[in-house]
């Protein structure tokens, strides 16, 4: 009951930031749906072998959400944009399958994790870094 | 060209970071796989991302339109990136056919199709680009000003016919003097003198009196007309004003004055002060045109009076329209000025009577009943002078005006 209340509320939040092209909406959506994952991979206490699959269908509906934010697309860029999404979705779905794999390899020693958090740390920290000079 | 960050580039920021951070801690590899595209996105969006190259021609097909006639802009974009495209536009140009703002994603062309509402002289063509970089975390934007000029002329009336001004210039024209001279239009009959030409002999009088009797004729001559506008004060609602109607009025005469041959000169006598020489041709139109379309009205508490006009600007005998809405008193008391001092004055009021509501209260009506008595006053102060005062309404076209002026000054005799 309560993933399908994250997700109902997930739906209703990309449905008003849709209608009212507010941004902020589209982006709590998302959360709300990895929020939703993350509380059943949790419950799950496994694997999820369809991660890939979830990831690469975050990634679409991140794309479809922002993309209904913008004016109508001519129909050269909306053909445009319809096979870049599908490009997306397949290398989302193609990098789950090779992270999965990566962590399924690992033997979850101490020096791994160190190595895991500081990886996400640099990889955060490169992110916000070229997010930070795109927005000056 | 500015750079700036769109929403997407910090949800996807802060997405991957949650779950990147969510997996770590929680042990859930599934999360940094379902983050980790986001990161990839976002960073590769930004390491390619390089500045898009937009631009936009602006075109119009003609740079002079009448009132009411749609007119097509041209807009030829130069874009190697997606692009938003929004031109902006004054309020008096409606566009009918075509979107405003629109996306291209590429090379193209557009077609709007524009209605002027309203005369004057527009300069639109400030263009806003806004263009992304190929994944759309970045957003450029531009304005490109390309000043395209655009003179919407005021719709023209058609007049059965002019008043007629008192007195004629030397030059020929349209107008039967009431001189006697070389012309068409008989006149008198008079005895033969030394000099007269055998051809303007009259033969049947000078039988009947058995003496050379010869025919004297009215020369055709020019005129010198000049239009008065009031620009001290309007009254409006919605779109529409007392200004519009003056400068469309005043439009109507300048062209069928000019047309007559006569030489017409403008005088926009308000919180500024425009005027034009009188003069004849086509020319000249044109310049009254450019002229009215600068009009507008300029507050001003400053009493005006005719001593500001430049000498040459009221010739003599000149016939002077004053189109005026007998909204300010400076207005009144100038035109009675120029009475005084001898023009020949006709007044053509642009009532503003359908901008006014008489509202609902019984203090507002009496408000407004107050109002038009004031003008009626206005009125009877011409009247007293030997001014026609004609009324424009809105049922009532500007030639019902001139014709009521004409029935005035044919039937009451104004002295000097």
């Amino acid at each position: 009951m309560p993933f399908a209340g994250l997700g109902t509320l997930a739906g209703i939040s990309l449905a008003v930031g849709v209608a009212g092209r507010w941004a902020v909406f589209v982006q709590t959506a998302l959360s709300l749906l990895l929020a939703e994952y993350a509380g059943f991979l949790l419950e799950r206490g496994e694997v999820d072998a369809r991660a890939p699959l979830f990831a690469a269908g975050l990634l679409v509906a991140g794309e479809l959400g922002y993309a209904a934010l913008e004016p109508p697309a001519t129909r050269r860029s909306f053909a445009r944009g319809a096979a870049l999404l599908a490009v997306l979705g397949a290398a989302a779905a193609a990098l789950g399958v090779l992270l999965l794999a990566a962590a399924a390899a690992s033997g979850g020693s101490l020096a791994e994790e160190v190595v895991g958090f500081a990886a996400a740390a640099a990889t955060i920290a490169l992110v916000a870094r070229l997010a930070w000079t795109a927005r000056r | 060209m500015t750079r700036a960050a769109t929403p997407k580039l910090a949800g996807y920021t802060g997405l991957a970071a949650l779950s990147l951070f969510l997996g770590l801690a929680l042990r859930l590899p599934e999360l940094v796989v379902a983050g980790a595209p986001f990161a990839v996105l976002v960073t590769l969006a930004l390491l390619l991302d390089r500045p898009p190259d937009v631009d936009v021609r602006v075109e119009f097909d003609r740079d002079r339109v009448l009132e009411d006639e749609e007119v097509e802009v041209r807009l030829e974009v130069r874009a190697n990136a997606p692009a938003e495209i929004f031109v902006g536009l004054p309020l008096d140009l409606r566009v009918v056919d075509g979107d405003n703002p629109f996306a291209v994603s590429g090379d193209d062309e557009r077609t709007l199709r524009l209605r002027p509402v309203r005369w004057g002289a527009f300069v639109p063509g400030v263009v806003h680009v806004r263009a992304y970089d190929p994944l759309r975390v970045v957003r450029y934007e531009r304005r490109l000003d390309q000043h395209v000029p655009l003179k919407v002329f005021p719709r023209q009336e058609t007049l059965r016919a002019l008043a007629r001004p008192r007195d004629t210039q030397v030059f020929s024209g349209n107008q039967v003097a009431w001189t006697k001279g070389d012309g068409i239009e008989f006149a008198d009959l008079r005895p033969f003198a030394p000099g007269d030409l055998v051809r303007r002999v009259n033969w049947r009088a000078s039988a009947r009196r058995s003496e050379l009797w010869v025919n004297e004729y009215h020369p055709e001559r020019n005129a010198d007309v000049v239009i008065y506008v009031d620009a001290f004060a309007e009254a409006s609602s919605g779109d529409a004003s007392t200004l519009d109607d003056t400068v469309r009025a005043a439009a109507s005469l300048a062209a069928h004055y000019l047309r007559e041959k006569d030489r017409v000169g403008l005088i926009s006598f308000g919180g500024t002060l425009n005027w034009l020489v009188p003069t004849t041709g086509l020319a000249q139109l044109y310049r009254i045109i450019d002229a009215l379309l600068d009009s507008r009205i300029v507050l001003s508490y400053a009493w005006r009076n005719l001593n500001v006009i430049p000498r040459g600007t009221l010739p003599s005998h000149a016939l002077v329209i004053a189109l005026t809405p007998l909204l300010d008193e400076r207005a009144t008391d100038a035109l009675l000025n120029l009475r005084a001092r001898g023009f020949d004055l006709a007044v053509v009021e642009i009532s503003p009577l359908r901008y006014v509501s008489p509202g609902r209260s019984a203090a507002e009506h009496v408000a407004h009943r107050l109002w038009e008595l004031r003008r009626e006053a206005e009125r009877a102060r011409y009247e007293r002078a030997g001014v026609p005062v004609a009324v424009c309404r809105e049922d009532g076209s500007l030639g019902g005006a001139i014709e009521e002026v004409r029935a005035f000054r044919r039937f009451a005799r104004s002295g000097r």
